[in-house]
């Protein structure tokens, strides 16, 4: 089990890359590093780590944003994705093999579709199904984008921080 | 099931609460929506009463008079447009209509003396035919107006069924005075662009048609809106320049 001591420093930092990624390319919708981190995140530290790293991330980050009912649905989305990639490392602990890079890619590209049912989900709790399925269906083009930059920003983040953090990895294992 | 319990029991702490976070907030989020799409928009305030009281008595007295002869030469004499359609007529409860009825008579106690006899023949021929007048079967209408730039373009009562919403009405009082309608969209998402001249953007880049019922916008566009007996439908032109 990890220290407090480490736990909030970690947190701190992955965060700070999280929140200066999602302010620096606001430009590019969607197309962030930060569903990538958070994946990377619960596979090396577990679940706990994932869902702190999100509630942290998420209040910061909009504050800059702009906050408002769509910061509890953005929250709750991450900790789904967060709660599903606790559910196949599991898995792979079971069989006790590694987890493969270019699976974990594909799956990545799968939570960013899930991220944008979850967010637009806020639609049917203000006007009804039809304004869902709008909202939805308009979004769903900015899916597709968040789901690709998902997939090259695993590619691209897995070897730096599996490095970064292997000392850590062999501790938990 | 006891294997449920016991795979539930020795998960870990984090993972027990994470799972309840989630089912409790998606019930959430399911059971507000079910609420919200439950709500229709449906009552009447004071100063739309007073607006369109004088049709509404000419509309009562149809619905009354038990002959068929008499509801023809009544709907002549009627100054206000109805769609001659032979009306699709169907039971309903007729105690709504007999309370509004005397409500609005109480709030317009200036009129002519014509009008209060007939408002009181109205409220006996209701007492006397009561009984009666429930085995007989209802029209169902709905009063329409719209409203372009400071002046109302069309107006009128349009009978209505089961289906109608408050997109459909507006297309059968746009035939009624040949005025053409523009939409984009389909189904139940339709949006209205234009009626006879007034198109949107027209007017200021935030021009358009907009719509009420009963004094409320309600929040679903307009081919999802149903109506029922007795709403009111004002469509208004919103300008900027």
């Amino acid at each position: 089990m990890m220290s407090k001591v480490k736990t909030i420093s970690l947190i701190g930092i992955l965060a700070a890359v999280n929140i200066a990624s999602r302010i620096g390319l606001q430009a590019l919708p969607n197309v962030k590093p930060v569903t990538s981190i958070i994946i990377i995140s619960v596979m090396i530290f577990g679940l706990a780590f994932g869902v702190k790293l999100t509630i942290v991330t998420t209040i910061v980050s909009n504050v800059f944003l702009g906050m408002g009912i769509w910061t509890f649905f953005q929250i709750l989305a991450w900790i789904v994705i967060c709660l599903l990639t606790q559910i196949v490392m599991d898995i792979y602990h079971k069989i006790n093999k590694e987890p493969s890079l270019i699976v974990m890619a594909c799956f990545s590209f799968f939570m960013g579709y899930v991220f944008g049912f979850i967010v637009s989900l806020e639609q049917l709790m203000l006007g009804g199904i039809g304004l869902f399925l709008s909202y939805y269906s308009a979004g769903f083009i900015f899916d597709t984008l968040h789901a690709v930059g998902n997939f090259f920003f695993y590619l691209i983040c897995t070897p730096i921080l599996t490095k970064i953090f292997m000392k850590e990895r062999e501790k938990l294992i | 099931m006891k294997k449920f319990v016991s795979y539930w029991k020795q998960m870990d702490k984090t993972k027990r609460i994470v799972i309840l976070f989630i089912t409790v907030s998606f019930a959430f989020i399911v059971g507000i929506s079910y609420y919200r799409s439950m709500e229709s928009p449906s009552f009447k305030p004071k100063d739309m009463i007073e607006d369109i009281s004088d049709k509404k008595t000419s509309l009562n007295k149809n619905d009354k008079i038990v002959n068929n002869n008499q509801e023809k030469t009544v709907s002549k004499k009627k100054d206000t447009t109805k769609e001659t359609v032979s009306p699709t007529q169907k039971k309903k409860d007729n105690e709504k209509k007999d309370n509004q009825n005397t409500s609005k008579v109480k709030t317009n106690p200036k009129k002519e003396n014509k009008q209060t006899t007939e408002n009181k023949d109205n409220d006996s021929q209701t007492d006397k035919k009561q009984p009666q007048v429930e085995v007989l079967e209802k029209v169902n209408t709905i009063q329409i107006k719209v409203k372009g730039i400071d002046k109302i373009i069309m107006s009128g009562n349009v009978e209505i069924d089961e289906g109608s919403t408050a997109l459909s009405v507006l297309k059968t009082i746009a035939s009624q005075n040949q005025l053409r309608i523009l939409t984009s969209g389909f189904g139940s998402m339709t949006y209205v662009r234009g009626i006879g001249d007034l198109v949107e953007k027209e007017h200021g880049s935030g021009s358009g048609w907009m719509y009420k019922v009963n004094g409320k916008s309600p929040n679903i566009a307009a081919g999802g809106c149903y109506l029922k007996d007795g709403d009111s439908v004002v469509w208004y032109y919103v300008y900027s320049d």
